[in-house]
């Protein structure tokens, strides 16, 4: 045999790469480092299947916007408002993302116990009951509180829960201040609920409230646009600012004394429409004058807004606070309130109207409605925070304040979020899209609406509903509740007790859209509730309207007395309603508070660049945040059209939320703010120095 | 002299430090190529977030410092160009080390895009879906091919070895190779033409990009043109420049002074076509090409750093100026005067692709666009930096065994040799 | 990816009412639903997030301030994007108009991206991930996408591909262009958006573009972009539409 040359060598060598690139090798080899490359990190493949498209609503905050949702193979995949209901239409970020909270890290699908980081671990269910009904009992025995927050008051499980507090020796159940604050003031006066007839009204004088997004039912205020003239009093450009037909800066705090200044220049001048002789002497320590330093707006512009008001009637004066900055403090409500009757605009169209209830469906006894600013410090044993979203921020310290030693807090909502962060105990509530839930009409509401939005999917095997954990805890704790059925059971016995008062028109929903009919029986209303349809109230009763309370003369003395000069700033926090509540947002909202420039992050600071300068702070630095509350660490953002003399911080949406993390550090204006005994946090002040 | 551990393996009777001086010299370079390789390895393993690209600045320093050394790796096909098709027979002396610097640019490059493109496994998407209206996707194509072109011809110079031509197989091989070089050379120049000119067809054609955009003859805006121009200038310069440092670091005469200056002639002569024709079309492109597009000149100098000194620098500090000494007989033939020329000339290259890429990505496009900022991070740079250890690396062990500067024997024996080489 | 009904020479477009358009983002977050777009990397910012369809805020005096929506332009005469792509990741339908872009051909050198001069380009510098159990909420119409690769609005091509089905399966008029709603304009409540086909003189969106108060981003270049824009505030249209260049170079957020 001849030794093998290098020659053989190379012509093999060369023969074979010639003969590989003849052969389907390398080429399947490519396509196939082509497929590599699409999957290389297994991307989820989502299952395609049979589509179809639901009606829901929204249970994200009380504005309940009706929602499509479309699912495929059983699974929601896609979801966009309904601009067409009759209630109004239109979703907000939170509510299109609605369908992706069950699936949420932070949702909890079984009873746990927190720990003092945060941290769940699983419990039993009767374990839960059982801790809840020894607090109860201790409670009792000790002379504390039992104390209920629901922060969605008027549903038929509120109900359950006043039930249950009417048979506690010392029950009590707090509602927080919403958006209606005004309303209520007035309310007490006209003896039931008022809302505003916005359809006639020609001027909204907005005192803070964010009327333009994320207020009331959205879909109204939307339709209606046109047709509003907005003045929006804030002390920061806010979104609705922004797009306001006028915004005036005012001083953080100035909104009473504003109030009362505009009121004053309405009866002095003759404008005013309803006598107010117990004012007179109120409003005369209110010139403009007098209000410019303290409002920071010329007494010129107070008078001609005055004017103005008057001249474009029908105007409606509203305060409510907004959701990340907190209500405002109720001697200010009480002067808005005021505005209100000066201009006329209690009980008349385009004003505010009376609102009808929904009729009684029980007859147990029920503990009363407080405000939680009532409630007694360290005075509470037991703690149950209702699962049901405002949509708007309540910071712990003002729950916290509240405990007495060794008290026991147990929340029902499945988010590990905002209040429920802190508990010690979760029995989790089912997730949005899992459960019943009512459809109420909003504060600002003039005609009462009742409205059912039926599962989608099945809820988890261990969530509970609120009516369950409360009939259990009534057993373990040997109260005298009687049980009155399933949560879907108690919302079909109130919709036949709407049925039965023959009052008021059913809205069916169709192929084509809504359409008025009287169904046959209360089983074909409750059908039709479920399939999407709702209830309309057509009766206003007529009520006579007596003078509200007027704001407290501490309150008084408070806004006239002079300031002294101070270093720190007022600082003024924001949120968008649904960002900074018990509700996490979906992770796909980095799209709008990280990824964009839309809406700012809690990671921010922001100050006017002049005030910057004058402290020495560089924009984009990273800035030490300290106030008598807190301290925290955010970066400068120099913003014009932020006053001059304060900064400017969102409440929310915690970077928790959006971003897995356990145990984040609290982040943002709620862990900065100072708490008042009346729940306020608008007085907080902050110092700033480059980190 | 001692003898040294690869004394068989460097050329025959030219001096070279001894191994262990090699050795110290080669270690900090092969630790920043090590780095290099790790920030490599970071990019390609947890994505581009470790740069600090975004979707404002897509092109950064890679994409910048890629342009450049192309630009002046150019040398390799412009020398080949001036020796086997004009046949400028001085030329030989520097051809070799001109091969090997242009396959490290090319193959640097080649290396940092493979890194730079989010799915480097794709990288032959190009040659199977080809694109025929993009810039890119003939840069893609002449790219590769000019890189298979250097290996071709850097393959003879290494076989040239003194252990390797003992192989008569390889000798053979070699000695055909060299046949084929004028081949090699034409195909060479081609594809470079191609491709320096698409680079400058990159930014030339963004009518979204007034900054870059340009007019054009036929599809090749006049950047196609410029760009051509500008490497051909800066080629011969950076082979200027780079022998200039390996004497120094060597200390000897690589070559002879004629060899210099011939580079530093054709060099300065078409930088002066350069500028001539660069200011020609700035002045087309700022008062009839941007004002058709809405866009007001100043705007693009309105930011800073960018004002308008950057235009005076690109053209004339790094442009004129150095074509002005390099065509000058008397000052090229002063070492002090052409070898800084040399090297303004490289920088005025490297500015002016820094501009068509920093500057148009920094510039607002939309009215309410903010200017943009934007700093490479640790692993970008040190991954280019990683490039060029390997450049000084290969660069070294070229010099050191293969004979890459002809000239080097016969003027060492002109001269009294009174030291040994510092470096290699 | 060539189409069923090739002899349809629809142009697909937009009109934005920038009068209406109250910054809600209720768009940018339906767009991001719908078409699998990942939640932001905690390290992302607004220069590295995805987000196909963005909203820019413009000031005006006196603290007032409009909302622009910004997407694809899906440019039509010149496509800055289609033309310099080297592997031909990217295709104007010509019986749609839209401008797609094919993911899993993309080879990330971002090109594209430098081109755009609407900055409507968006890169995933990261891996996507989906936190919790939510990607069970991903739409299989449209493919996710891996790290290294350029996507972008398409005007929900998937929405079209599917009304072209049904309205094939209904025995439709093949020469007509079927009528579809991309989720931004289903999920805007404010009804800002108007979404049709450019080519037929009816259609309301087809009126709208060609009203005095409708003009288009950066006209001069020439790229034909299918999406309008109108306002009957004369600041905000000064501020869009080839306005002067700004004093500080800074956007105020």
């Amino acid at each position: 045999m001849t030794p093998l040359t290098r020659r053989d060598v190379l012509f093999g060598l060369g023969g074979g790469i010639a003969g590989t690139l003849l052969s389907p090798l390398p080429w399947t080899v490519l396509d196939d480092v082509a497929i590599w490359t699409q999957h290389r990190r297994a991307l989820p493949i989502p299952r395609d299947g049979e589509t179809s498209v639901r009606p829901v609503a929204c249970t994200s905050c009380p504005a309940g916007c009706s929602l499509r949702v479309r699912s495929v193979a059983g699974r929601p995949v896609f979801v966009s408002g309904e601009a067409s209901h009759p209630l109004g239409g239109g979703a907000c970020p939170f509510g299109l993302t609605l369908h992706h909270l069950a699936h949420h890290p932070l949702r909890l699908t079984t009873p746990v116990r927190l720990d003092a980081h945060g941290t769940p671990t699983r419990v039993a269910l009767g374990a839960a009951v059982a801790a809840a009904a020894g607090a109860l009992r201790a409670a009792s025995r000790s002379g504390r509180a039992v104390l209920v927050l629901d922060q969605r008051p008027g549903r038929a499980v509120s109900r359950a829960f006043r039930e249950l507090l009417a048979a506690v020796p010392y029950g009590l159940y707090a509602t927080p201040d919403g958006e209606g604050a005004t309303l209520q003031v007035l309310s007490g006066a006209a003896g039931g609920p008022l809302g505003i007839d916005l359809e006639h009204t020609r001027t909204l004088l907005s005192f803070g409230a964010p009327v333009l997004e994320g207020w009331g039912r959205p879909g109204r205020m939307l339709a209606l646009r046109d047709r509003l003239r907005i003045v929006q009093l804030d002390a920061w450009r806010s979104p609705t600012a922004g797009l306001a037909d006028e915004w005036l800066a005012i001083r953080p705090g100035s909104e009473g004394p504003l109030a009362l200044a505009l009121a004053n220049v309405l009866v002095g001048e003759g404008l005013a429409r309803t006598p107010a002789a117990e004012l007179r002497d109120l409003l005369a320590s209110f010139p403009p004058e007098r209000v410019e330093p303290l409002a920071g707006l010329p007494a010129s512009a107070i008078e001609t807004l005055a004017r103005s008001l008057a001249a474009q009637g029908p105007t409606v004066a509203i305060g409510g606070g907004d959701p990340g900055g907190g209500p405002l403090p109720l001697d200010a409500e009480r002067a808005i309130a005021w505005l209100d009757v000066v201009l006329g605009s209690v009980g008349r169209a385009g004003g505010l109207v009376a609102r009808g209830s929904l009729p009684d469906d029980g007859t147990a006894p029920l503990a009363p409605e407080t405000s939680l600013a009532e409630v007694p410090d360290g005075d509470v044993r037991l703690l149950v925070i209702a699962a049901g979203d405002s949509g708007r921020a309540l910071p712990w310290s003002a729950l916290g304040r509240k405990l007495a030693p060794q008290a026991l807090v147990v929340s029902l909502s499945p988010f590990r979020c905002g209040l429920t962060a802190r508990a010690d105990l979760v029995v989790p509530s089912p997730a949005p899209l899992e459960g019943h839930e009512e459809i109420l009409p909003t504060a600002d509401a003039c005609v009462m609406s009742y409205a059912v939005t039926a599962p989608l999917l099945p809820p988890c095997a261990e969530s509970v509903e609120p009516t369950r954990f409360l009939a259990e805890l009534a057993r373990a704790a040997g109260l005298g509740v009687p049980s009155d059925g399933t949560h879907a059971e108690r919302l079909q016995r109130r919709a036949a007790a709407i049925f039965a008062s023959h009052r008021g028109r059913v809205l069916v929903r169709g192929d084509e859209g809504f359409r008025e009919e009287a169904p046959a029986d209360a089983g074909a209303f409750w059908q039709a509730l479920l399939e999407g349809g709702c209830w309309v109230d057509d009766s206003r009763a007529a009520r006579a309207v007596a003078a509200p309370a007027l704001p407290s003369p501490a309150a008084v003395a408070g806004w006239l007395r002079a300031e002294p000069a101070r270093s720190d700033l007022p600082l003024v926090s924001f949120a968008a309603r649904g960002a900074a509540g018990g509700t996490p947002p979906s992770p796909i909202l980095t799209k709008l508070y990280q990824e964009t420039a839309l809406r700012p992050s809690v990671a921010t600071i922001a100050l006017h660049p002049q005030t910057a300068r004058e402290r020495g702070l560089v924009d984009g630095r990273e800035m030490r945040v300290v106030s008598a509350a807190g301290r925290l660490d955010a970066r400068l953002r120099c913003d014009p059209t932020l006053p001059p003399g304060r900064a400017a911080m969102a409440a929310g949406p915690d970077p928790a939320a959006l971003h897995e993390q356990d145990a984040a550090p609290a982040r943002g204006a709620l862990a900065l703010g100072v708490v008042e005994p009346d729940l306020t946090w608008r007085g907080t002040r902050v110092a700033i120095t480059e980190a | 002299m001692s003898e040294r551990l690869d004394e068989g393996l460097t050329p025959r009777g030219l001096p070279r430090a001894p191994l262990r001086r090699f050795v110290l010299w080669l270690v900090p370079w092969t630790a920043l190529l090590g780095v290099g390789l790790y920030a490599g390895y970071r990019c390609l393993a947890y994505g581009l977030n470790e740069t600090n690209l975004d979707n404002r600045f897509a092109f950064g320093l890679w994409i910048y410092l890629d342009l450049t050394v192309i630009a002046l790796g150019a040398g390799a096909f412009f020398t080949g160009l001036l020796l086997y098709v004009l046949r400028k027979r001085e030329l030989k002396a520097v051809i070799n080390s001109a091969v090997v610097l242009g396959f490290i640019c090319y193959s640097g490059a080649v290396a940092i895009l493979m890194i730079d493109v989010g799915q480097p496994l794709r990288a032959w998407f190009t040659f199977w879906h080809p694109n025929v209206h993009s810039m890119l996707t003939e840069v893609t194509f002449c790219l590769t091919c000019y890189l298979v072109v250097l290996a071709f011809e850097y393959l003879p110079i290494v076989l040239r070895n003194r252990k390797l031509s003992r192989l008569p197989s390889l000798l053979l091989f070699e000695h055909q190779l060299h046949k084929l070089m004028v081949v090699f050379a034409l195909v060479g120049a081609f594809l470079s033409f191609f491709h320096q000119g698409s680079l400058g067809g990159l930014y030339g054609v963004l009518q979204g990009r007034p900054f870059a955009f340009r007019e054009a003859l036929a599809v090749w805006p006049s950047t196609f043109f410029l760009f051509i121009l500008s490497a051909a200038a800066a080629g011969p310069s950076f082979v200027l420049a780079t022998t200039w440092i390996a004497s120094k670091l060597s200390s000897r005469a690589l070559v002879r002074p004629e060899v210099y200056e011939l580079l530093g002639r054709v060099s300065g002569r078409l930088l002066v076509l350069y500028v001539l024709l660069k200011s020609v079309d700035t002045l087309v492109w700022l008062n009839h090409t941007s004002p058709q597009l809405g866009i007001h000149p100043a705007r693009f100098y309105a930011f800073d750093p960018f004002g308008t000194w950057v235009l005076f620098a690109e053209i004339v500090a790094l442009g004129l100026l150095p074509a002005l000494v390099l065509t000058s007989a008397r000052w090229r033939r002063d070492p002090r005067f052409l070898v800084p020329a040399a090297f303004l000339a490289c920088a005025g290259v490297a500015l002016n692709r820094f501009i068509m890429t920093v500057q148009t990505l920094a510039l607002p496009t939309l009215p309410f666009d903010p200017f943009l900022t934007y700093l490479p991070s640790w692993q970008e740079t040190m991954s280019f930096l990683g490039v060029v250890a390997y450049g000084v690396v290969l660069y070294s062990l070229s010099f050191r065994y293969l004979n890459l500067f002809p000239q080097e024997r016969e003027l060492l024996a002109s001269e009294e040799v009174t030291h040994v080489p510092l470096v290699a | 990816m060539k189409s069923p009904e090739s002899n349809v020479r629809a142009r697909y477009g937009m009109v934005v009412d920038l009068d209406r358009c109250n910054g809600c983002g209720a768009c940018v977050v339906a767009c991001a639903v719908e078409n699998n777009v990942p939640p932001a990397n905690g390290r992302a910012t607004e220069r590295t997030g995805i987000s196909w369809l963005n909203v820019q805020r413009l000031e005006g005096a006196g603290g007032r301030a409009a909302f622009l929506p910004m997407m694809c332009q899906q440019c039509d005469t010149r496509t800055p994007c289609a033309s310099v792509c080297p592997q031909n990741a990217v295709e104007l339908d010509r019986s749609s108009g839209i401008v797609g872009q094919v993911p899993v051909r993309c080879l990330g050198c971002r090109y594209c991206m430098v081109a755009c001069p609407y900055h409507a380009r968006y890169f995933n510098w990261w891996d996507p991930q989906w936190p919790g159990t939510i990607a069970e909420t991903l739409n299989p119409a449209v493919s996710t996408r891996t790290r290294g690769v350029v996507e972008k609005c398409n005007f929900c091509i998937q929405r079209l591909q599917a009304a072209r089905t049904r309205h094939a399966a209904t025995g439709g008029d093949p020469a007509v262009a079927p009528d579809y709603t991309p989720a931004c304009v289903e999920a805007c409540p404010a009804g800002a958006l108007v979404f049709g086909d450019l080519g037929d003189p009816q259609s309301e969106v087809s009126q709208l573009a060609q009203s005095p108060e409708s003009f288009r981003l950066l006209e001069r270049l020439g790229t034909g972009a299918k999406v309008h824009y109108r306002t009957r505030r004369p600041w905000v249209r000064q501020a869009v539409a080839d306005a002067p260049a700004p004093t500080d170079g800074r956007t105020h957020v």
